[in-house]
């Protein structure tokens, strides 16, 4: 069921936000966003099958800094970082700690 | 012995016997010697009756002589105690109250004072009749008073204080002086005697002597000389003449003359109270006749007579009291003093003129006579302020110490001999410090009335002191004429009327086509000249302004203008108010300078691209990345509707809008791109009116990546609201953005969390007050706050270190001032203050 597959869609600026949640919804899937790290962090359960699409650059809490936080706390989700310029060592760290994928922005389907 | 011989030595006896006593009752030792010689001739009387006693011839008496001798003995006897019982009664008397009392009145009428007998309650027990004159008064009506009812009030105070120490046993002398100029004199001494019996006291004896009347003698003896001395002096010195009820008895002719009616008319006047006496004065008559006829004193005053013929006249009256047998009259003399008074007086101004100016002139005036000796010299002699004076009282001129033929000694002698006037001859006189001294005389001869010469007078000064002062301004004149005449520099001096007073050969050269002398001509034809050279030709415009300013220059200090002629040459004039009214011009040819400023200027404007080149392209990661976001923007809204679109799914709303955002999202990257070409492409140093808030728009727009990129937030405090600043837009961008970029840099290194930026702008008393806050580790101890803004230095690894250095010049030229307001390890904060209106 589509309806359960949910994406969650975290990035601090509002017009890349709102155009994923756009382009997400264009191919079926439900997507909830949210500005920072931290208000995915409090707003987020286990619901079904899911996964995160996160900005690597914040304010506050960094993209890393999250996948760091989930895996302290063992939520186990499919973790995908964005970021304007893929740069090597950001990429890197992202894969070690368990990121399903890298993309950069701006994106090409 | 015989009968007789025995009494005779019994009434010898008591003799003796009274000497003892009338000895120790009065303690005179005169008495004391009267004792011995009563002793002695007891001895006598007894040796010589012994040597006799073989001879008794009678029982009686021997001889007649003893008879003698026994009657005189005893009538002395007789006199001796009389004596003593009188004695005795005196002294009983003092201090026995009735008997003294009966006696104390003749014991003070002896007394050749005021004396008077006080009670312990202050009353007059008695007064003797001096006391008792004194105060016109019966000694009845003052026996028995208080003292407070007999003297006068203006006196009782002092008296009773007196009188209260005498009975306090103490004996007071009082020295009193209440004489009143021309009217009455008082003055003497009055002792208070405490009396005591037994240690009590039982009253006070005054007693008042009055020096008055040796005053009186004295005052007389003056009057009478005024008298002689007035009538010396004027002629028509006459008299009225009352008798003692008041009415006027008889007038001299002379006072006849003056008043210009006749005795009788005067009398009737007198008597009907018609005054030919000014009413004020007429009451002093009247005052003065009753005062004079109660004292024997002359009573002087001035009064005033209305004449006949309306005038008038001031005259003196000293009014005195005639004892004519019993009857007692009263003689004014009267004298006219109206003209006296006012010869008086003018003689008295035109001294005290004469005497005021003299003394208080810097002249100092002289006289001397026929023989040319000083006669006269303001001044005491002393005519400079030198040790020695120049001339000398007594001497002649030719023994003052006049240096011979220099100045103009010879004219002088001449012109002294001719007995003509001279004017301002300089005498030189040598001195002992080797100074000459100069003195500046002028005189003429005066002449008696028979027209021979009668001496010189005239008026000196010293003018060492002017001719010296003189002497070094006029050296010092010519030093500075010969450094103006030498410098590039073009100098020249107007007058109050503006008409040129110098100018030095540079100034000369540049108006050499006006004609030989352009010494005395007016400003205007020397601009005009001036402004058509082709060297300064001027537009129409830069004279006016020239014209403007220099018209203000006069009321303002010095202030200077650049002007640029035609030809491309500047020239800046200055213009100074001298004290004397005129101006001052220097005016130089600058164009030299003003080049070297221009190029300092180019290359100050490349160097501030240089700077936003480096600074734009260390943000350049920063604003790409912030580029990116709307591009994402866009390709996934667009993305987003060609799917939705292939599966008809695109719904027409959903659609517009998501168009409005990709519309917005492609102008904010324009935006972007737009403030970047901006900062590093626009060369417009224009000032303009800017609103503040717009600035700080574009700084946001471009600092934003930066701050976001650095993690170090830029908090915008702007409180200057709608305020217009004047300046160089691009440069104001630059500063800021310069001081933002430093501190955020400056944060950013430090490595702490949350680190923030804040910038606060407020608008206080016309300027712009810009505070940029960091949170770094300040400047570096070994780079102070005040070197923070010398260009090339730089506690950053990369960079040309001309960021802050470049933020100076822009606040400089702007008008304001850049510091470090703050700068330790918590972090730094640079103040900039910006004027709204620049001062050019």
């Amino acid at each position: 069921m589509t309806e359960d597959r949910i994406v969650y869609v975290v990035d601090d600026d509002a017009a890349v936000r709102d155009s994923l949640v756009w382009l997400l919804g264009s191919v079926g899937l439900r997507a909830i966003s949210f500005a920072s790290a931290a208000e995915f962090l409090e707003g987020y359960s286990d619901t079904g099958i899911s996964c995160l699409v996160s900005d690597v650059r914040m304010p506050g809490m960094s993209g890393l800094e999250l996948q760091k936080a989930l895996n302290t706390r063992g939520i186990e989700i499919p973790f995908i970082l964005m970021t304007a310029f893929g740069d090597v060592s950001t990429a890197v760290k992202a894969m070690k700690a368990g990121a399903v994928d890298f993309i950069e922005k701006p994106f090409n389907n | 012995m015989s009968f007789i011989a025995a009494f005779t030595l019994v009434a010898l006896c008591g003799i003796v016997f009274t000497c003892v006593m009338i000895a120790k009752q009065t303690g005179d030792p005169v008495n004391r010697f009267s004792v011995f010689g009563a002793v002695a001739v007891l001895l006598l009387y007894i040796g010589v009756t012994l040597a006799l006693v073989a001879d008794q011839r009678g029982v009686f008496y021997r001889d007649p002589i003893e008879l003698v001798l026994a009657t005189a003995a005893f009538a002395l006897l007789i006199a001796q105690i009389w004596r003593v019982l009188r004695n005795h009664r005196k002294l009983n008397g003092v201090s026995d109250g009735d008997a003294a009392r009966r006696n104390l009145p003749d014991l003070l009428n002896d007394l050749p004072v005021q004396a008077a007998f006080l009670t312990p309650d202050m009353t007059y027990a008695f007064v003797n009749d001096a006391y008792s004159a004194s105060f016109g008064k019966p000694a009845s009506e003052i026996e028995g008073q208080h003292l407070s009812q007999i003297i006068p009030p203006n006196l009782l105070a002092e008296v009773t204080a007196n009188v209260e120490k005498a009975l306090a046993g103490r004996q007071v002398t009082w020295h009193f002086d209440f004489s009143r100029p021309v009217l009455a004199r008082n003055q003497g001494s009055a002792i208070y005697q405490p009396l005591s019996d037994r240690g009590q006291v039982v009253g006070v004896l005054v007693m008042v002597m009055d020096r008055s009347a040796v005053q009186d003698a004295v005052y007389n003896a003056e009057i009478s000389a005024t008298k002689h001395a007035l009538a010396a002096e004027v002629a028509g010195v006459g008299y009225l003449e009352w008798d003692q009820d008041g009415a006027l008895v008889d007038v001299s002719h002379e006072v006849e003359a003056l008043l210009g009616r006749d005795a009788q008319s005067l009398r009737e006047m007198w008597q009907q109270g018609q005054s030919f006496v000014e009413p004020r004065s007429r009451a002093t008559i009247r005052n003065n006749l009753h005062m004079a006829g109660s004292r024997p004193r002359d009573v002087i005053e001035n009064v005033k007579f209305l004449a006949a013929n309306g005038r008038q006249i001031e005259a003196r009256s000293c009014i005195r009291r005639l004892d004519r047998g019993r009857d007692v009259h009263l003689l004014a003399a009267i004298q006219d003093v109206t003209d006296q008074q006012h010869v008086l007086d003018d003689l008295v101004k035109s001294e005290t003129r004469f005497r005021d100016f003299t003394e208080s002139a810097t002249d100092w005036v002289w006289e001397m006579d026929v023989d040319r000796r000083f006669t006269f010299l303001s001044g005491g002699g002393r005519q400079t302020d030198a040790e020695t004076p120049i001339f000398e009282l007594g001497k002649t001129l030719a023994q003052a110490d006049i240096a011979q033929g220099e100045g103009d000694c010879d004219v002088l002698q001449q012109r002294l001999a001719r007995q003509t006037p001279f004017r301002d001859l300089r005498l030189v006189f040598p001195s002992t410090d080797g100074r000459e001294r100069l003195i500046d005389m002028s005189g003429k001869p005066f002449f008696d009335s028979n027209a021979e010469l009668a001496g010189y007078r005239g008026t000196c000064f010293d003018m060492t002191e002017i001719v010296m002062a003189e002497t070094e301004r006029k050296s010092a004149l010519e030093a500075l004429a010969l450094a103006f005449e030498n410098i590039s520099t073009m100098v020249a001096l107007f007058d109050s009327n503006d008409r040129l007073v110098y100018c030095n050969e540079k100034y000369r050269a540049t108006y050499a086509g006006m004609g030989d002398d352009i010494i005395g001509r007016h400003f205007d034809e020397l601009l005009v000249h001036f402004t058509r050279s082709d060297k300064f030709a001027m537009t129409s415009e830069g004279k006016v302004r020239w014209s403007e300013q220099r018209r203000d220059r006069r009321n303002t200090p010095a202030k200077f203008f650049r002007a640029r002629s035609a030809s491309g040459r500047w020239i800046e004039v200055t213009d100074y108010p001298v004290p004397a009214g005129g101006l001052l011009t220097i005016a130089a040819d600058i164009t030299e300078k003003v080049e070297r400023e221009e190029r300092l200027h180019r290359h100050e404007t490349a160097l501030q691209l240089l700077n936003r080149r480096e600074t734009l392209g260390q943000m350049t990661a920063a604003i790409a990345h912030e580029l990116n976001q709307p591009l994402a923007a866009i390709h996934n809204f667009a993305a987003g509707c060609v799917l939705r679109a292939q599966n008809d799914q695109l719904e027409r709303e959903d659609m517009i809008a998501v168009l409005n955002n990709m519309q917005s999202q492609s102008e904010r990257a324009s935006a972007i791109l737009r403030s970047m070409s901006n900062y590093l492409h626009n060369d417009d140093a224009d000032r303009n009116a800017v609103r503040f808030d717009d600035i700080l728009r574009s700084v946001q727009l471009l600092i934003q990546p930066e701050s976001s990129a650095s993690g170090v937030s830029v908090v915008m405090d702007d409180r200057c609201d709608g305020v217009e600043l004047h300046c160089a837009r691009i440069e104001i961008e630059q500063l800021l953005i310069n001081l933002i970029k430093n501190a955020i840099d400056a944060s950013r290194d430090a490595q702490r969390a949350d680190a923030e930026v804040s910038v606060s702008a407020h608008c206080s008393e016309g300027e712009i007050v810009i505070d940029v806050t960091d949170d770094g580790r300040g400047f570096a101890p070994d780079m102070p706050a005040e070197t923070a803004f010398s260009a090339f230095r730089s506690t950053k690894e990369k960079g040309l270190g001309v960021g802050l250095a470049i933020c100076e010049t822009i606040v400089l030229s702007h008008g304001g001032t850049i510091a470090v307001s703050k700068s330790d390890e918590q972090g730094a904060c640079l103040t900039a203050r910006l004027p709204l209106e620049v001062q050019e």
